[in-house]
């Protein structure tokens, strides 16, 4: 069966889109047995780093043709010097051997950014298909294929919201981060109205779900924030601009430095700690995420 | 020291072949007592090692290892304590763990899982009792009292005045509404006060909302 691509997405930055995707796809391939890929579409490479040394990651990019940026320039100058098999990392992170030999990384560069321009300017027809296009390769190889999206909604997060079945939204709860949701939430409805011609024979597409993170309890704000979040998502669902079973997956994710400290030694949170409140949010997450990526046929 | 590409051999087999490369080599000089000391713990550190491997690489089945995979996740360690394991064990295959630790509980429930419909048996129960413990069932109508917040976001003073008066007459449904909407006070405070606390609330997540400005 082809893997479910799903898109970690919010134009507003560090709301958790790089820490759910490195954790939860960890979380996915060691408790769940399911063959992972992340892919870091981020020009800070931080998904990358996060699961690679910064020597293997400089090994790995040494060559250009082994990151993400060739995979779109390659359609903007009509190369061929993306190979996804050697741009793939298989079995991040690494040490001695695989720590989870089921979760792969296709790596994300600098000159990433350098991309956004060209895609733009570039004449090629349907600039948004070349991810998916790419992908189509290794989909039957996965079970779920991670998108780690840059925080805005131009060029290269378009590919990712195409290549996407599901787009899962991360939060954090406060007043301020609501009214970006709906604005993110509209930009992808219209986004799919003006391509629904391309979609045709793939499973339709939608805003699967949202997480919650950087959650404190003992604060009434995030409490609010989350209700805030609960009574939006209701009113996007009767709107019919996020699937029908859109929901805010459980439980939120509580701020935990363990998760940062686990970045610096690039390693998923339930490696570096597995009995931090990281490794037990993050674990409970992907039960819930497995749960309502199945309920969404 | 560089750190080995995830795309090379692994770098152990390498300093292993190695290793037996020079040894054949050197053999004739090697001898002594303090040689042959070392040879002897290397060579326990190798049969330890080799045995380890055969744990890891043996034929089990599938199920099997999901459920060993399921146990070892954080958040059903720190979910299902020894009283919920010994349920899942009662349950799953009638049998009773006598294990009062933690740890313990866990191999035993591992040790039952015999064959593989027994280790299904067991990851049902267990994802149950997890499902049921993560997620407790509610009881009150949560989406209903969450689109009334909202409603009285929308009411001038005159309707909400006249909504406190008619429909929240009593603290409890104050309360309800409060509880619902994870608003501060719902067990002190009097019943206007937290209704002028929901107003406040209710008022600033409808301002909040684009799409209810148009």
């Amino acid at each position: 069966m082809a893997a479910r691509v799903v898109a970690f997405m919010n134009f507003k930055g560090g709301v958790g889109k790089t820490a759910s995707v490195v954790n939860l796809g960890a979380c996915l391939a060691q408790f769940h047995n399911q063959r992972v890929l992340v892919v870091d579409l981020d020009p800070q490479a931080s998904a990358s780093l996060w699961l690679m040394t910064l020597d293997q990651y400089r090994d790995h990019t040494a060559r250009a043709a082994r990151t993400v940026s060739q995979l779109f320039n390659d359609y903007i100058k009509g190369t061929n010097a993306f190979d996804i098999e050697k741009a793939i990392v298989r079995g991040v992170p690494f040490r001695e051997v695989p720590l989870i030999p089921k979760l792969d990384l296709l790596p994300a560069a600098v000159d990433l950014i350098k991309i956004e321009e060209r895609i733009q300017d570039s004449r090629q027809n349907l600039p948004h298909t070349f991810l998916r296009r790419s992908l189509v390769a290794v989909l039957d190889r996965y079970d779920y294929i991670l998108l780690d999206c840059p925080p805005n909604f131009y060029s290269v997060a378009r590919n990712a919201v195409f290549a996407a079945d599901d787009i899962v939204v991360p939060y954090i709860p406060d007043f301020l981060s609501l009214s970006g949701v709906e604005i993110f939430t509209d930009l992808v409805a219209d986004f799919y109205k003006k391509i629904a011609n391309h979609l045709t024979g793939r499973r339709k597409p939608g805003i699967s779900a949202f997480i919650v993170s950087h959650y404190m309890a003992r604060q009434n704000v995030f409490e609010q924030g989350v209700n805030d979040l609960e009574i939006l998502a209701d009113l996007l669902r009767d709107a019919g601009k996020v699937r029908k079973e859109a929901r805010v997956l459980q439980p939120g994710i509580r701020r935990c430095v363990r998760v940062a400290e686990a970045a610096g030694r690039h390693l998923p949170v339930i490696l570096h700690d597995r009995q931090s409140n990281g490794a037990i949010d993050y674990s409970a997450l992907a039960d819930d995420f497995t749960t309502q990526l199945r309920a969404i046929k | 020291m560089k750190s080995p590409s995830p795309q090379q051999p692994l770098p152990i087999a390498e300093k292993l072949e190695s290793l037996a490369s020079r040894i054949r080599k050197e053999h004739p000089p090697l001898g002594g007592p303090t040689v042959a000391a070392a040879i002897r713990k290397l060579s326990t550190a190798i049969d330890r090692f080799e045995a380890f491997l055969n744990t890891v690489t043996e034929n089990r089945p599938a199920a099997l290892a999901e459920l060993e995979q399921f146990l070892s996740s954080p958040n059903v360690r720190a979910g299902l304590k020894v009283p919920d394991l010994q349920a899942v064990a009662k349950e799953a295959v009638g049998l009773r763990l006598k294990s009062e630790r933690l740890s313990k509980a866990r191999e035993e429930l591992l040790h039952a899982a015999k064959t593989a419909t027994l280790a299904k048996k067991i990851l049902f129960h267990a994802r149950q009792r997890l499902a049921l413990k993560a997620r407790p069932p509610q009881t009150t109508d949560l989406r209903g009292l969450r689109a009334e917040l909202l409603r009285i976001g929308g009411l001038d003073e005159t309707s909400a005045e006249h909504v406190f008066r008619t429909a929240y007459r009593n603290i409890t449904s104050v309360r309800a509404l409060a509880r619902a909407n994870a608003i501060r006070g719902a067990e002190r405070l009097d019943r206007e006060t937290l209704w002028k606390e929901i107003l406040v609330q209710a008022r600033r997540l409808r301002a909040n909302i684009r799409h209810l400005q148009n």
